[in-house]
């Protein structure tokens, strides 16, 4: 029985279009036609998970470096700027907090590591 | 060739992505997103769909591991074919989807060559080019 169940949802599947549409979700198997209405309820909001976000932390801090040996005398204030202006818009605020004292302790890290080499 | 795959549906724009897994364990509604981390830049996130999150680390254990991984190769063919200019940034969410990645890449390092170029970051900070026995903490794919 298990099998023809994942036959009938293949089958199914397989003769849906590639692309869903308000016009042809009637099409889909009930589970997306599910997740379709969840999805559109929330607007297709940017799926942030915390993966994302470490993602996200990873590479400001590699830009960072990379900043700091392009430009080591670049200003806290012209760093901060520049590093929250490049996120993306829909990044909330509590997270832009985040990542400003992150900008701000890891810059302060990399000019004393600088400092201490030089 | 990426060998046998899921049907997939693009939700959005070619930026989210579902299909549904289907094994021992039954139907699982699997998704896809990239979420934007700079300008051109992707995450790619990946898990179960359950309680309306994406759950990335899961194990779902439907015993369908290649096909679903095949299944994501896919996909990420169809997001570069509508975004040929973006890369995507691939982050293991644990130890062991560390290990995975590392021996999916491992495998298919020839193929994905032949179209892209697969960077790794490393513990010195630096990006380059994707070798084997390397360890990277993320990785980074690009179309030639």
């Amino acid at each position: 029985m298990k099998k023809n169940g994942e036959i009938a949802i293949q089958d199914a599947m397989r003769n849906t279009p590639k692309t869903i549409t308000d016009e042809n979700i009637h099409l889909f198997p009930k589970i997306i036609q599910e997740f379709y209405a969840q999805r559109k309820a929330e607007n297709f909001a940017p799926i942030l998970t915390p993966k994302y976000y470490k993602t996200l932390f990873s590479h400001h801090q590699e830009k960072l470096i990379e900043l700091n040996k392009t430009n080591p005398s670049l200003s806290l204030n012209l760093v901060v700027a520049q590093r929250i202006a490049a996120l993306p818009e829909f990044i909330p605020a509590e997270k832009i907090i985040e990542l400003t004292t992150f900008t701000i302790k890891t810059w302060q890290e990399l000019s004393i590591k600088e400092a201490v080499a030089a | 060739m990426i060998g046998e795959t899921y049907e997939f549906t693009d939700v959005e724009n070619g930026r989210e992505f579902i299909f549904i897994s289907v094994g021992k364990n039954g139907k699982i509604l699997k998704q896809v997103v990239f979420e934007e981390i700079s300008i051109g830049i992707y995450n790619l996130g990946f898990g179960d769909r359950i309680d309306g999150q994406i759950e990335d680390s899961v194990i779902s254990n439907n015993n369908d591991l290649l096909k679903i991984m095949n299944t994501v190769g896919a996909i990420i063919y169809d997001f570069f074919d509508l975004n040929p200019t973006c890369s995507i940034e691939i982050t293991p969410v644990d130890e062991k989807r560390a290990r995975l990645y590392h021996t999916i890449f491992k495998r298919r390092i020839q193929e994905i060559n032949r179209i892209f170029v697969l960077e790794g970051y490393d513990s010195s900070y630096q990006w380059s080019e994707f070798k084997v026995g390397m360890s990277y903490q993320r990785f980074k794919l690009k179309k030639k």
